[in-house]
């Protein structure tokens, strides 16, 4: 949710920062383009049956990064569109909690076997968490910055 | 009551009335919006609420991209509105199954009212070079209802992917009827 909402406000930034920094050609055209998308996908993200629109932003994300040298975007914009690409793909790579089951999602739409059948053994969410794998490289990177931490703490002591 | 109406392989119901009446609620003030913003487009009231950019609700509101169409713009807004606020009241709690096209029609009118609004939300400094603060607003509801409303339209499609598997008539399923030689009803098959 924290993820989705702080997409949501880098979506905002983009759709008033050309005024703001007083930016002008490819470089506002984009951000006037991609701002209002950038908040609106974050925004249906938010609900769990439509998670998956993330990914779109994380798409976006790599759009904003790219476009400043496609278009030779100045330098204040080009740093702007740089650091809230990296930010909004990053952001968009968070699953994050799936508490609710929904019949399979939008996959068993596609499926050949029938949805009762998947129902029965619908795996549990901590099961499906483990086969997500942008949550297992969060959580392994998890893991190595508490390391990280304890091993400072040790030093302090 | 409403635990033994959730879809098969579901852990809540999407069309239970907590659900559904949120949506109703932001339906309604999305209306209201367009509504006051239709009043204007056709001068029955001649001045907009507009507390952060100046003029820029009146240049907007009579653009040329907000008369492209025969009928100002926000009067399809109103009316995709009260159709959302509409299609998403009738029914019971069962009506993933048995009304199966009132909620495809309440998926229909929410997913591309939302994808025009953000249309015209890119259109406003793009092509206009003006924001407006009701139009934002009323952009900002249409895409809220979205992921919400989406839970219920995937149980619909969930149940007539299944009424397809077991080869029945999936356009009977889909106006709520079941067959004559059902031994129980399909929608309660779990």
């Amino acid at each position: 949710m924290l993820a989705r909402f702080i997409n949501t406000l880098l979506g905002l930034w983009l759709m008033t920062s050309p005024a703001l920094l007083h930016d002008s050609g490819a470089a506002r055209i984009n951000d006037e383009i991609v701002g209002p998308l950038v908040a609106s996908f974050a925004i249906i993200a938010m609900a769990e049956v439509t998670r998956s629109i993330r990914w779109l932003n994380f798409i976006l994300g790599l759009w904003l990064i790219v476009a400043p040298w496609l278009f030779h975007f100045p330098r204040m914009p080009r740093l702007n569109s740089l650091v809230v690409g990296i930010c909004i793909s990053t952001l968009a790579l968070i699953r994050g909690k799936i508490s609710t089951r929904m019949g399979g999602g939008w996959r068993s739409l596609w499926r050949s076997t029938s949805i009762l059948e998947e129902a029965e053994e619908a795996p549990s969410v901590s099961k499906d968490r483990r086969h997500d794998p942008t949550d297992l490289l969060f959580r392994s990177l998890n893991k190595y910055l508490n390391k990280i931490m304890e091993r400072i703490h040790g030093e302090e002591k | 009551m409403q635990e033994k109406n959730r879809p098969p392989g579901w852990s809540y119901n999407p069309s239970s009335w907590p659900q559904r009446l949120p949506l109703i609620g932001v339906a309604l003030i999305g209306f209201a919006i367009a509504t006051y913003l239709t009043l204007f487009q056709i001068r029955v009231i001649g001045d907009v609420w507009e507390p952060f950019f100046g003029e820029g609700s009146r240049a907007v509101l009579t653009s040329q991209v907000a008369r492209a169409l025969p009928i100002p713009d926000a009067s399809l807004g109103a009316f995709a509105y009260l159709l959302d606020a509409v299609a998403g009241v009738i029914g019971g709690t069962r009506r993933w199954a048995t009304m199966p096209w009132m909620v495809i029609l309440f998926g229909m009118a929410v997913g591309p009212l939302g994808i025009v609004s953000l249309f015209l939300v890119i259109a406003q400094p793009l092509l206009i070079g003006h924001w407006c603060t009701l139009c934002l607003l009323s952009a900002l509801i249409s895409v809220v209802m979205i992921g919400p409303a989406m839970d219920e339209l995937l149980a619909t499609l969930q149940y007539l992917k299944r009424v397809s598997l077991q080869g029945r008539s999936v356009w009977r399923a889909f106006w709520g009827g079941r067959d004559r030689n059902e031994a129980k009803p399909l929608s309660k098959a779990a």
